[in-house]
């Protein structure tokens, strides 16, 4: 039985604020892709008690199925259930009771999900079969406009044997995919009350109604989000003590970072969460809390694999000698970051440490330009205090190298259709691959044609490794294909992975109690249904 | 019935304006590189067949001309459409966030008023005293400040140093008065500080041109007193450039919103403004500058009307 237990997975392609970003890598990761470090929860937890949280950005979005960016994931989180999760980068069932793959373990593209009979939605419709099935169809429609739509789309078939009351769905996807149960971990996998989508029809993304810990109190755009404790949530802890812990949970946007930092300080907020790691540094300084939270993902710079000058793999791999990662760290950094060489998170089981991805070797990279005679070319980026301070260092490394090299900022509305659109009409670009655990996630990225390979990248036999990969549940044949796509990109270097990122989930321990470990498919966002207050003294 | 004439006229022109700038407004969003439904659909936004089902839903691939007098005709209804991200009622947007930004803008421009006039009137009156050159030097300072600027060293005295005010969010009104002037302290601070100083400028260098003139000398002449003369002869036309700037400032407060409402994470229309540009959310956006532009315009009306009463020659001249 394929229960899902051992490797992880997850795919959703991120799309964050800030940055823009895809899953485009050159590498995978699987398994304990993401770590938390930082302050354990030094107390037992205890029941009651409201907090407010200050996230990076405006909450877009209520719905399941859609939320990316930390700040919509937080909130969600507390709204729904996924169906799976990791627990010490283990896939398991979280929501379902159960999902076993087809004949044994071996068929993966069947899947069967089991439900818990007991659990309601927050308005008191039962969670059963249909409501499953009601959410994948929803999710299949194109003007529910969800992100997820590749993904939702494998799904071919959804049987009900139990019928629709039931606790059973027997998924038949159109091809095998080992990262099934990834895809339930994420917020594919958040299932939503099919009572309140009849009832709210268009307006059912302000008036979410899901399984979780949380009810929606209230939400004003641009302002707060008000959650308050589901009492007849039907999750405990490991001690019996009835989730979530905390009465009230109020959400404020906060765009600012040194304005984040001063709200806690103020005592506005409790805890915020941050993907600047100055603002985390700062915040430690002051004497706050830090959770630390890495995984694979990592600011990139994109490069039009299909187009001059970058269309000649030379090209690319100058770049990539040219860029001196260490250096990014000490100058953005603060030394804080983790250079990163491959689109895989260091620890996970599928990094591959061999691959021969280029490190910073200025000769080489001379070498490079003087034989492609020069090398020019452009980045764009949306213009962030951070993406400026990194290309403007790339730029120096670049042009000490012999390149000649423009910089060019776009606003985030128009750079992400831009990318998305994918017309092709760039050179450089940056960008933010995804955290995942199951290797998979690196897919979309490196797929010729596929909507998600923004670098253009196109090499038959790493499309046939990565269908492989994606096709297998044995962990041998799966590190070997991996192992062996990290190689060859690390030779043709189809975009380049600079540092990995550092979220922070900074808080006031006299105020917050404990968190839960940082969720490995997401940029830095935890469960709220396990966030406790502190003791009083 | 000249005053009536003009207002009339006056509206008509108003409204042409207002036509004007939605229409403006209109074909600048579309002009703009970028698609709200790329902010729906992320990388399958490259799939086109997806792409088409979600603008059609959304009514994005009507021809511009149909969109925009489908636009206007619901606008005449009161309706100024749904959010495309967020899926609210633009109007009910507008009304969750418009008490924020007329509270500050209203209380902003009151009380530097308040402060301007007295200092000015004292600055001109004794100009080139010690108190003037301090009041002018002062003013010239916080004109030159960034509000931005100003705004940290605010956060970090009063709201970290002192915990006196808080350093972010808004209390509504309904929720308390005194909760809710605290919320608003801060920002508060900034838009009088940069307001105060340009209207004490202003208002003291007319005061002084009409300080030497005649009709001026012909009040001291007659024994009136000081405060009489400066409050009824010297003010009054002293007032035209201040009420000028006056509501030229409004729409500068609207700008200078954007900046400190992000900061001070005010629900007001100026974030909402820079939210739903990021998010190319056209609707919102139409909403928000229609709003604006059609206060902008009412306030000068009332503006150009406040001329006619403070000055015969303008009713005149009209008539």
């Amino acid at each position: 039985m394929t229960k899902y237990r051992h490797r992880s997975w997850r795919r959703m392609i991120a799309l964050m604020t800030g940055l823009v970003f895809v899953a485009a890598a050159c590498g995978g990761s699987d398994d304990s892709a993401s770590t938390t470090e930082g302050d354990e929860p030094a107390s037992k937890p205890t029941k009651g008690g409201e907090l407010v949280f200050g996230a990076e950005s405006d909450i877009s979005t209520l719905d399941v199925g859609a939320a990316a960016q930390p700040a919509d994931k937080v909130v969600t989180l507390g709204l729904y259930d996924p169906l799976m999760t990791y627990e010490d980068g283990e896939l398991v069932p979280f929501l379902a009771t159960s999902l076993e793959a087809g004949d044994g373990g071996k068929d993966l593209s069947t899947y069967t999900l089991t439900l818990p009979t007991d659990v309601t939605f927050q308005d008191g419709t039962p969670l059963n079969a249909e409501a499953v099935k009601k959410h994948f169809e929803r999710l299949q429609d194109p003007t529910t406009a969800c992100p997820c739509l590749d993904t939702v789309k494998a799904i071919t078939n959804m049987e009900l044997p139990n019928g629709p009351t039931g606790d059973t769905v027997i998924f038949t996807l159109a091809s095998p995919d080992v990262a099934f149960g990834d895809t339930l971990a994420g917020s594919v996998g958040y299932i939503e009350s099919p009572t309140a989508v009849a009832k709210y029809g268009d307006e059912y993304k302000n008036n979410p109604v899901g399984t979780g810990p949380f009810k929606l109190a209230e939400f004003v755009p641009g302002d707060r989000v008000v959650l308050v404790a589901n009492p007849d949530y039907w999750g405990k802890d490991e001690n019996g003590i009835q989730l979530p812990y905390l009465d009230k949970l109020t959400v404020k946007p906060i765009p600012d970072s040194g304005q984040r930092v001063s709200a806690l300080e103020s005592g506005d907020i409790d805890l915020f969460q941050t993907a600047d790691t100055p603002t985390v540094k700062a915040a430690e300084e002051k004497g706050f809390s830090a959770q630390k939270i890495s995984g694979s993902s990592s600011t990139i710079l994109l490069m039009n694999n299909a187009k001059p000058p970058f269309n000649d793999v030379r090209a690319r791999q100058a770049v990539a000698y040219c860029t001196n990662k260490d250096l990014i760290n000490e100058r953005v950094y603060e030394g804080i970051r983790q250079p990163s060489y491959s689109g895989f998170a260091t620890d996970s089981a599928y990094y591959n440490a061999d691959a021969g991805t280029p490190r910073f070797d200025l000769k080489k990279c001379q070498d490079l330009v003087k034989e492609l005679g020069g090398l020019k070319f452009s980045i764009v980026c949306i213009p962030t205090p951070e993406a400026d301070s990194v290309l403007q260092l790339v730029k120096q490394m670049g042009e000490a190298g012999g390149m000649e090299i423009t910089l060019e900022t776009q606003d985030q509305g128009a750079f992400v259709a831009r990318m998305f659109a994918r017309g092709g009409d760039y050179e450089g670009a940056c960008f933010r691959s995804a955290q995942f655990q199951d290797p998979d996630a690196i897919r979309a990225g490196l797929t010729t044609d596929d909507a998600g390979n923004l670098a253009f990248y196109s090499n038959k036999e790493v499309d046939k490794l990565l269908k492989e990969g994606q096709a297998t549940a044995d962990f041998d044949k799966r590190k070997a294909a991996y192992d062996k796509v990290q190689e060859i990109t690390g030779e043709e270097v189809p975009l380049i992975t600079t540092l990995y990122d550092l979220f922070g989930n900074v808080y006031n321990s006299e105020k917050v109690g404990g968190l839960p470990p940082g969720e490995v498919n997401s940029l830095g966002a935890i469960k709220p249904g396990y966030i406790f207050v502190a003791s009083s003294k | 019935m000249g005053i009536l004439k003009g207002a009339v006229t006056r509206l008509l022109k108003l409204l042409a304006v207002v036509l004007v700038v939605s229409f403006l407004t209109f074909s600048l969003t579309k002009l703009l590189p970028g698609d709200p439904v790329v902010v729906l659909l992320g990388p399958q936004y490259s799939n086109v067949e997806v792409r088409e089902a979600v603008q059609e839903d959304l009514g994005l691939n009507k021809p511009f001309l149909t969109q925009y007098v489908q636009y206007l005709g619901n606008v005449a209804q009161g309706d100024l459409g749904r959010s495309y991200t967020s899926k609210f009622e633009t109007t009910e947007l507008l009304k969750q966030k418009l008490p924020a930004t007329i509270e500050l803008m209203l209380l902003a421009q009151l009380v530097s008023l308040t402060l301007a006039i007295p200092l000015a009137l004292f600055s001109a009156f004794r100009s080139n005293s010690r108190t003037d050159k301090a009041i002018t030097t002062a003013s010239f300072g916080l004109i030159s400040i960034p509000g931005y600027a100003f705004a940290v060293f605010l956060v970090w005295l009063f709201a970290l140093r002192f915990n006196w005010f808080p350093a972010i969010g808004y209390q509504p009104i309904s929720e308390g008065i005194v909760g809710n002037l605290r919320s608003i302290a801060l920002p508060l601070t900034v838009l009088v500080a940069g307001l105060t100083a340009v209207y004490t400028r202003l208002l003291r260098s007319d005061l002084i041109s009409t300080l030497q003139e005649d009709f001026i000398l012909m009040a001291r002449s007659k024994g009136l007193p000081t405060r009489y003369i400066l409050a009824r002869h010297a003010l009054r036309p002293s007032s035209f450039s201040l009420i000028t700037v006056f509501g030229i400032q409004f729409g500068t407060l609207i700008g200078g919103a954007v900046i400190i409402e992000q900061f001070f994470v005010l629900p007001g229309i100026g974030s909402l403004a820079i939210e739903s540009i990021l998010k190319r959310d056209y609707l919102v956006v139409q909403g928000v500058v229609l709003l604006i532009a059609i206060s902008f315009v009412l306030i000068n009306f009332l503006i150009d009307i406040l001329y006619t009463i403070l000055d015969p020659r303008v009713r005149r001249a009209g008539a």
